[in-house]
């Protein structure tokens, strides 16, 4: 049996109940350790209202680091983007940390270092250490499961923000999939977009491109889509009858978030996954 | 070293096809060398476009294996390892004239959308600092991955709006021209209509990134942030701003007057 000291995170339950219900039930067997931060990570206004973002985000951080944590895991890629993208910004910059620093105490926040380190679900998961017990608690190895991938733009992009080269940001969802037993049919638009960003301004966009992943994952003769981000599991679950419709296609493909795959190959519990299509 | 590539060949509307070409090249040779090699020794007809040669006039965008690059920035062999035969096409969301060569015009219409110019008066001095967007050379990589603009032809896409972001950041010019940029890019091709998922910054060959550019549009825009002021008065515009906010301490407190933003 594998022996390794729990991985204590700052957890932002920023996803669908049902993503944070299977990130929950996978977590003991994965030994992590998930210190729940009510917080508004700011990401939301990331695109339409940058400054009020960026205090947000220090909030958060600042949030984080007050619990004596340095670490913050989030299922969601805009999460990430933003909040890697602020941490770096406000721990570069001291007139930048000094002046957002001096907004969070007018409102008894604590101040932010900048200094913590943003993690996604799914790089976390194939890390060696989260792989290996993977293996070791896979009860159910799904072996007869072909998926299509969709690994979340902003996990990839823009990769100096991530900290990593796109190539090597490709990766982590694949090695998950596999260490689960599913095996993955390549589709072309699997670092491609599902279009949340602009589902509220412009959805005629974000349904044309949600479209493409789901089209290309039923041409390929997947099983299911599996999803590094929440936020892109949300985009195609919640938006699939019209994003169907859009195209005029018949898109029944199940969309699972990989925290949901993982569930079902730890047979951990059947009712994170009661909402998979 | 011999190199071979998979050319997709158009002509006059024609249905497409894909031509294999093999020659040989020297050692640090670039894709833009391979073409020139295969223009010269297999087949004069190919058509692409070049000229500096060296990464600054941005005429020689096409995509290899579905990768947005400039020609004469890519060394070739890397792409044929393994014995790896790239496919070279035209650039994404052109129309396509003949070959590699792609029609500007659409790219152009929109850079004249957004008043490329500068808006200053004689004597004004340079422009203050160096904003990234100086460095774009206009060669529509990013307008080629743009996921946006293959579901909406007409927006305004990542080049012209990281220049109009250039001249909205321009304190030489006046707020009611940089409002007049904001008005440009706010409508419903403008930069709201960006899904953001960042292949204009990945793919750039210059290290410009459209997407902040664009989000700081966004915010200084009429439905932004700030309310749709400028950059002077973009931190007054930002706290006086109506309600936006979740109710947090923080947001209100944003909103509230600040003595050290006088301007």
């Amino acid at each position: 049996m594998t022996t390794t000291m729990s991985e204590r995170f700052a957890y932002l339950a920023d996803g669908p109940a049902s993503v944070d219900g299977a990130v929950r039930a996978i977590a003991p067997a994965l030994e992590l350790e998930l210190v729940e931060v009510a917080a508004d990570s700011g990401a939301s206004r990331a695109f339409d209202d940058s400054e009020a973002a960026l205090h947000l985000a220090a909030q958060t951080l600042g949030l984080v680091e007050s619990l004596g944590l340095t670490r913050v895991l989030t299922s969601s890629d805009a999460v990430t983007l933003h909040l890697r993208r602020s941490a770096h910004r406000l721990a570069a910059d001291v007139a930048l940390r000094a002046r957002v620093n001096a907004r969070l105490a007018e409102v008894g926040a604590p101040p932010t270092s900048g200094a913590v380190d943003v993690q996604h679900l799914v790089w976390e998961l194939a890390s060696e250490r989260a792989l290996a017990l993977l293996h070791e608690h896979c009860l159910r190895p799904l072996e007869d499961l072909r998926v299509a991938l969709l690994r979340g733009c902003q996990l990839l992009r823009p990769s100096r923000d991530l900290g990593a080269s796109e190539q090597d940001l490709l990766r982590p969802l694949g090695r998950v999939v596999a260490a689960c037993g599913a095996s993955e049919v390549p589709i072309e638009s699997g670092s491609g977009c599902c279009g949340a960003a602009c589902a509220e301004t412009r959805p005629e966009i974000a349904l044309g491109a949600a479209a493409v992943p789901l089209v290309e994952a039923v041409d390929a003769d997947a099983e299911a889509l599996v999803v590094a981000s929440s936020r892109c599991y949300a985009m195609l679950r919640d938006r699939r009858e019209q994003i169907a419709r859009n195209v005029d296609r018949e898109l029944a493909l199940p969309v699972l978030h990989v925290s949901q795959l993982v569930a079902l190959a730890l047979a951990c519990v059947e009712e994170s996954c009661s909402s998979i299509a | 070293m011999k190199v071979s590539l998979a050319i997709r060949r158009s002509q006059g509307g024609l249905e497409a096809r894909r031509e294999q070409f093999s020659v040989t090249v020297r050692a640090g040779a670039t894709l833009l060398d391979a073409l020139d090699q295969i223009k010269d020794a297999r087949d004069d007809s190919l058509a692409y476009r070049a000229a500096c040669g060296s990464g600054g006039c941005g005429a020689c965008g096409v995509r290899v294996d579905g990768r947005s690059v400039l020609a004469c920035e890519t060394p070739v062999a890397p792409l044929v390892d393994g014995g790896h035969v790239p496919v070279v096409a035209p650039l994404g969301n052109f129309p396509v004239i003949r070959d590699l060569v792609v029609d500007m015009e659409p790219f152009w219409a929109k850079h004249r959308a957004i008043d490329p110019a500068p808006r200053v008066a004689a004597g004004s001095g340079a422009e203050a600092g160096a904003p990234d967007e100086v460095a774009c050379v206009l060669c529509g990589v990013c307008v080629s991955e743009c996921v946006s603009l293959a579901h909406d032809p007409d927006f305004l896409a990542p080049a012209a709006l990281a220049i109009a972001r250039r001249h909205v950041a321009d304190e030489r010019e006046s707020e009611r021209v940089r409002a007049g940029r904001l008005a440009n890019v706010a409508g419903e091709h403008g930069a709201g209509a960006c899904v953001a998922c960042g292949l204009c910054n990945e793919r750039c060959p210059k290290g410009v990134e459209p997407l902040w550019s664009i989000a700081e549009l966004r915010t200084l825009g009429p439905g932004g942030g700030s309310g749709g002021a400028g950059p002077l008065a973009r931190v007054r515009g930002l706290l006086g701003r109506g309600d936006r906010s979740s109710g947090s301490k923080l947001l209100t407190a944003l909103r509230a007057p600040d003595d050290d933003d006088d301007e």
